[in-house]
């Protein structure tokens, strides 16, 4: 009796050894909480925003990223009132190409998005920001720049 | 007396219908292609060739439609990403917009001491900014695609060498990069800008709501490879966003008449090859191909719509300089095509498919591939003989070798959808997944696959790999 009990103790540690990366790694759904943290930095590359963070004067932004194949990429906005990522964009899948491209919208003036990469190595978390300024400031900065290149003639 | 009289009327119209018998059939006015032909003599006349003449003078002459220095797309960048536009030939503003920045290309390409070396950052800018970059179909000598313009023949054999895109920016600076060196030139233009200014802000205004969002390589960061990134993509690739929905085309062959060839369109090629139906020599092969031979040259006309011309000797002049350069035979390719298409009315609009380079304008003859366009997107052909439209040999301003398989499409309302740059990107290389190490693609874009036969001809995604790397 006592041995079945060790065995059964230690069939269950061992599955349990075996699902904890994938339970880890799993896919969050509409939400995403505030705080996740991925398990490695090396999944995906974020080409633009270099930064991670921008400003723009347009009403979209397309955020773009380069990685392995049979990567899945979600992006989630973050939401201050409620402390939660809220999805965007659906999952896609990085292909053969190892690119990936989505258009997200900027419906407020500072937007912080969650981007959440996971494969069969684990899982990363980037956050991105991109800043949301009038076009009326953009064209003034704009005639600025004008004016002081015909300054400099 | 009336007896004699009848007689020598008689005797007279004897001898008069041999003399005229004789000279209509030593001088074979009334002879054409498919033989004696009484009715030519009314086509023929002169009163006909007046009211030609006439009617043409109202009318005007057919448009020209294939036009070699001109670009397969126009993208206006209105300084902000979300409502960028991409117009293509078929674009009912395509031709004006096009007119605007003709004025900015004559202006800078009048000078090759007018450029100046400028760095990429400064591009990019310009791109981000107002300006209108212009996509070519293949890669142009300078020096041609200046002389294409009308600018004349200037040398910019010291400047730069050929180019397959040009951006003009709002502040009138017209770019170019260098295809051979990648080096950015800048030339500043004395052309008023305010009509390139007004065609930007309409369109941005236009297309300010767009659900497909253009950004190019560049802008992505793809054009630069980092750590594992195995596709890097020519920075001005312009990638769209999302899905399209383009309508399929149908595919005929125009040179196909009820029998056997369309005889009105034979008897107009034949004029245009210069090829004399009295004299020339006409039999048909086993595969129903019909050859007409002269003394100086072959035209083979095929039932599926091959048109097979060699000339032994002197071809068809086409160049009116008999300069030995191929700079005034190539401004003449376009007229000769067009005339042959509307002779046959075959697709008439078609562009340039392959490069010329200054090497290739130095040699003794020079080789022209030209593709057709249905529904504002190339058609890549390729019936197993042909993998272009028309393949035209030119040598001392005449063509020796003419090849041109001839279509007629028609825009279907049937419409199938393209999936989105990178999910057709992925699917062109995962292919190969397994072999290649690293791969440069120079061009992604849509265009029609023609086998030759006809029916309904889908588009798809036309890739162009630069480089390869492949394991092991």
């Amino acid at each position: 009796m006592k041995s079945k009990l060790f065995v059964m103790v230690m069939l269950m540690l061992l599955s349990l050894t075996l699902l904890l990366p994938s339970v880890c790694y799993a896919s969050y759904g509409a939400t995403i909480p505030a705080n996740v943290a991925g398990s490695r930095s090396d999944i995906i590359t974020i080409k633009r925003p270099e930064s991670l963070s921008a400003s723009t004067s347009d009403k979209t932004y397309t955020i773009s990223a380069t990685g392995a194949s049979g990567t899945t990429v979600t992006v989630y906005k973050y939401s201050p009132s409620e402390n939660i990522g809220k999805l965007v964009t659906g999952s896609r899948q990085i292909g053969a190409s190892g690119l990936y491209s989505t258009v997200v919208d900027l419906t407020d003036d500072s937007n912080t998005f969650i981007v959440y990469a996971e494969n069969s190595s684990g899982s990363q978390v980037v956050r991105i920001g991109i800043n949301k300024i009038k076009k009326s400031t953009v064209d003034r900065l704009k005639s600025v720049t004008v004016t002081i290149k015909n300054f400099f003639g | 007396m009336k007896e004699r009289i009848k007689s020598i009327v008689l005797a007279a119209l004897v001898i008069l219908n041999f003399i005229l018998g004789s000279q209509v059939l030593s001088t074979k006015k009334l002879w054409s292609d498919d033989g004696y032909n009484f009715f030519v003599n009314f086509t023929n006349n002169p009163v006909s060739n007046l009211i030609d003449l006439i009617k043409n003078k109202f009318t005007g002459s057919a448009p020209i439609e294939t036009h070699l220095e001109s670009p397969e797309m126009l993208i206006i960048n209105t300084g902000y990403q979300t409502s960028r536009l991409a117009l293509s030939r078929t674009n009912e503003e395509f031709t004006a917009v096009l007119d605007v920045l003709n004025e900015f290309l004559l202006d800078a390409f009048s000078s090759p001491q007018k450029f100046f070396q400028a760095s990429l950052d400064d591009l990019h800018a310009a791109l981000t900014t107002k300006s209108v970059y212009m996509r070519y179909p293949a890669d142009y000598d300078s020096t041609l695609f200046a002389y294409l313009l009308g600018a004349g023949s200037l040398d910019y054999s010291q400047v730069f060498f050929f180019f397959f895109d040009i951006v003009v920016s709002a502040d009138g600076n017209v770019w170019v990069t260098d295809s051979l060196t990648g080096i950015v030139y800048r030339c500043p233009t004395a052309v008023s800008t305010i009509a390139l200014s007004d065609v930007i802000d309409s369109h941005a205004s236009e297309n300010e709501q767009s659900s497909v969002i253009i950004n190019y390589a560049f802008d992505l960061g793809f054009d630069t490879a980092l750590m594992t990134q195995r596709t890097v993509l020519s920075p001005m690739i312009p990638i769209y966003s999302g899905d399209f929905n383009i309508n399929t085309v149908t595919a005929s062959n125009p040179l196909a008449g009820s029998n056997n060839l369309n005889a009105p369109s034979v008897t107009n090629l034949l004029k245009l090859f210069n090829m004399n139906p009295n004299i020339l020599r006409r039999y048909t092969e086993a595969d129903g191909t019909t050859v007409f031979v002269e003394n100086n040259a072959i035209l083979k006309l095929s039932p599926n719509g091959t048109i097979d011309y060699t000339a032994k000797s002197n071809g068809v002049q086409i160049s009116k300089s008999n300069s030995s350069s191929h700079y005034d035979s190539i401004s003449a390719i376009a007229e000769f095509v067009d005339s042959i298409n509307t002779a046959v009315n075959s697709e008439s609009m078609m562009q340039l498919s392959s490069d010329i380079t200054a090497k290739q304008l130095s040699q003794d003859s020079l080789v022209v591939a030209l593709d057709y366009l249905a529904n504002g997107f190339s058609v890549k052909l390729d019936n197993g003989n042909l993998q272009n439209a028309v393949i035209i040999e030119i040598k001392d301003g005449r063509i020796i070798n003419y090849r041109q398989l001839l279509r007629s499409y028609s825009v279907d309302e049937n419409t199938i959808t393209i999936p989105d740059y990178i999910t057709a990107l992925d699917d062109a290389i995962s292919k190969y997944e397994n072999q290649l190490n690293d791969i440069e693609i120079s061009k992604i874009d849509i265009a029609y696959s023609d086998d030759g036969s006809d029916g309904e001809k889908q588009p798809f995604w036309n890739v162009g790999v630069k480089e390869i790397v492949i394991t092991g």
